[in-house]
């Protein structure tokens, strides 16, 4: 019994110590390298920094089909507009039916161009000499600078949908016959004004060339170009909120409260070991494997977001999970005073510990819950990493702290001084063992 | 000595605290509302050197915003720190922003913005309506279960003990004049879960007390003060475990999560004292009441008795 379970004991050691020791570090199997795991963490933007934007849609007289698909074609014409930019880990996502929300991480200091590349959309129109309104940017299908091969300027080149095309055609009929320009509004600002030289143009193309003397700069056309394509969003969007956080402040943020997180669980651990003795070792080496397993759940679940209120609910889990070790180890200290063997009164304490700890957490649980869906943004991480430290808290106070306390009461550590302050008469402490 | 006796004491200590909150509240004009619940705007912008207050607001006239009522603060030597209130309904924000941005670089050419917090009025009615709703659902559910798993009862003198908690946290918030925004909301949810913990463990003490002995030798309220001694070390334990965890935090952190923090702290303490001094008084009381009810059904007699 003893010799089976100190061999036990030095396999859960080496392999936890192992699992921690290339986590940390990261490894690397032929080509397949693992980054170290808190590399790996999803961290939100208020850790970050970097900003967010929410949209209100406009519903207009839409139907509600029409409409959830009109959303869906701005989130990723939005998407798109994004990457052309280079903000590859900005998220686009929809919230509500009629809401989206726009998140871009940023480590440099320049709050500014984060808002310049998601600010407002631009808005295209197509108007003629007296100011009728033709043709708005929901019609342009695409949007591209182009360099024109016999000239050699540098213009936009747009392609329109069919209802487009058509109103074009009619459009630049209507000017070649009055002999009137074509005015092209970007955002109520006139950028282009031609006239139409060979009659009506169908077939759904167009050029937006440079009023100007040496026409449009390669950026300026790639601007405009990006500009027009997301002025044609099939919706009209509204900025509800907007929020930068200045990536020092993130850096800050993360780093004090890992330190505070790190004083915080010290104590802990200093505190379990002095009152509890042995059953408190074990509960500071289940606390650490707790710890290890969120770590793991972090880095490997990625619609995980590790945010600043989640870092608090992390180390507010961690003094929970405690919790659970605190009501079985009070369980077999009591146990043990009625005079059971430790064995007995092991499992004793686990048994009656059991429904407390359940019913105790699921409520906790449904409140992580009630916050993870009505939550918004940061509030919602903090609300997944509230959840997932109960659950793990459960599973390494019921099962980890359980089979250490086993293995120590095996190793035949029947010194009773090293279970409980309680005194104890000293004939029932020769029953402890068995 | 019965613990418990003290409840009267405890259940005063509440009403003053709330009470000061009250007070402190309405002579302040409300809690000290965050922009998540107010709305508006905060626009940090560095100008990029020494600069004039004026000019900032000469930059707000402009563009249709009486700077008397803006909050106009100096951050550093170079950084204006500018909070104003909703805009118009049809205005819009981006829109605002940067024409104000390009009416101060006229004059400040290094000008840009900082940082820029705004939310709109929508969003934060939504806000509040949510957090209003969430802590209600939160609770409503904690009761339904609590009420499987127990009784009627002691689901609600448990609630009884959250909504004392959630009490004592906006009060505290109330004269301490913290801002209050949506990571409240998200505090008073985790004290509602936290809270309910301990009191679950005093209850299923109770349950199990209840159980083996009979009632004809203890009141409830003598079995309910030897069910909280009985789990005292553990509720005192737990919550300095997770007090000093917080504690930690708030010490160490940085301004926005000492916002989170302190809420958390002070409810840690009113929802441990809560679930001894509280929930299980009342839980007590009900069943009390409940039996002499019963008891006068049978006898009239016996009910005068039990009163008396």
């Amino acid at each position: 019994m003893r010799k089976r379970s100190i061999i036990w004991l030095v396999i859960i050691v080496v392999i936890f110590g192992a699992a921690v020791y290339f986590g940390m570090t990261g490894f690397q199997i032929g080509v397949y390298r693992m980054r170290p795991l808190y590399e790996q963490v999803n961290l939100g933007l208020d850790l970050t920094g970097g900003g967010y934007v929410v949209y209100q849609a406009e519903k207009g007289d839409l139907s509600d089909d029409d409409f959830a698909a009109k959303m869906k074609t701005t989130i990723a014409v939005l998407r798109d507009r994004l990457d052309s930019k280079g903000y590859t880990e900005a998220t686009v996502v929809q919230q509500g039916s009629d809401r989206i929300r726009i998140e871009i991480p940023n480590k440099e200091e320049d709050q500014q161009a984060v808002f310049e590349a998601i600010g407002k959309p631009s808005k295209l129109e197509f108007k003629d000499a007296n100011g009728k309104l033709w043709i708005t940017g929901d019609m342009v299908k695409s949007a591209q600078a182009v360099m024109l091969s016999d000239t050699r300027e540098i213009v936009v080149q747009l392609e329109f949908n069919d209802e487009g095309g058509k109103l074009f055609g009619d459009m630049t009929a209507e000017a070649y016959a009055n002999k009137t320009n074509i005015n092209i509004y970007v955002d109520d600002v006139l950028i282009s004004s031609a006239s139409v030289k060979d009659g009506a143009i169908y077939g759904g193309r167009a050029i937006i060339s440079g009023g100007g003397s040496g026409g449009f700069t390669q950026e300026e056309a790639e601007n405009l170009a990006v500009g027009i394509s997301s002025g044609a969003l099939p919706l009209n969007l509204k900025e509800l909120e907007l929020r930068t956080i200045s990536a020092s402040l993130g850096e800050d943020a993360l780093s004090s409260s890992l330190f505070a997180g790190m004083i915080g669980i010290i104590v802990l651990f200093v505190f379990m070991l002095a009152y509890y003795r042995l059953p408190g070792l074990m509960a500071d080496i289940a606390l650490a494997v707790y710890m290890f397993i969120i770590l793991l759940l972090l880095a490997a679940i990625p619609a995980i977001q590790l945010t600043l209120p989640g870092i608090a609910g992390i180390i507010l889990s961690v003094g929970m999970a405690v919790d659970a070790n605190v009501i079985i180890f009070e369980r077999f200290k009591e146990e043990l005073a009625t005079g059971k063997t430790l064995r007995a009164a092991l499992n004793a304490g686990f048994h009656k510990a059991m429904s407390t700890i359940i019913d105790s957490n699921i409520t906790t649980i449904i409140a992580a819950i009630v916050i993870a869906v009505f939550g918004v943004g940061t509030v919602k991480g903090f609300g997944y990493t509230l959840i997932m430290g109960i659950v793990v808290s459960m599973f390494t106070a019921l099962v980890v702290t359980r089979a250490l306390m086993k293995l120590a009461i095996n190793l035949n550590i029947k010194n009773l001084k090293l279970y409980t302050s309680r005194k104890i008469a000293p004939e029932k402490s020769l029953k402890g063992g068995e | 000595m019965l613990l418990l006796n003290k409840t009267k004491y405890f259940m005063i200590l509440s009403g003053l605290i709330i009470l000061a909150g009250l007070i402190v509240g309405i002579a302040m004009g409300g809690l000290n509302l965050g922009l998540d619940f107010t709305g508006g705007s905060i626009l940090t912008i560095d100008l990029g050197e020494k600069f004039d207050m004026q000019v900032v607001e000469q930059a707000l006239q402009d563009n249709g915003v009486d700077p008397a009522l803006a909050q106009l603060t100096r951050s550093g030597e170079t950084q204006a720190v500018i909070r104003i209130q909703q805009l118009p309904e049809d205005r819009d924000y981006g829109e605002f922003r940067e024409n104000l941005l390009s009416a101060l670089e006229k004059t400040y050419p290094g000008a840009s913005g900082s940082e820029i917090e705004s939310v709109g009025g929508v969003t934060s009615s939504e806000i509040v309506t949510n957090a209003f709703l969430s802590v209600v659902i939160a609770a409503a559910l904690m009761l339904i279960y609590i009420w499987i798993r127990f009784e009627l009862f002691s689901g609600i003198a448990a609630v009884a003990a959250l909504v004392h908690d959630v009490l004592i946290m906006t009060a505290v918030m109330s004269i301490a004049r913290v801002p209050v925004n949506s990571s409240y909301i998200a505090a008073c949810l985790t004290i509602v879960g936290y809270s309910i913990n301990d009191t679950i463990v005093v209850f299923d003490r109770i349950r199990e007390n209840r159980k083996k002995i009979s009632l004809k030798s203890m009141t409830p309220m003598e079995i309910a003060d030897l069910s909280v001694r009985e789990t005292l070390p553990r509720t005192i334990n737990t919550s300095l475990t997770t007090l000093v965890t917080i504690l930690a935090v708030y010490i160490f952190g940085v301004p926005s999560i000492k916002e989170f923090a302190l809420p958390i702290i002070v409810g840690l303490i009113a929802g441990t004292y809560s679930s001894i001094f509280i929930a299980s008084p009342i839980w007590m009381k009900l069943l009390e009441l409940k039996r002499q009810k019963q008891l006068g059904q049978v006898s009239e007699k016996k009910a005068k008795k039990a009163k008396a």
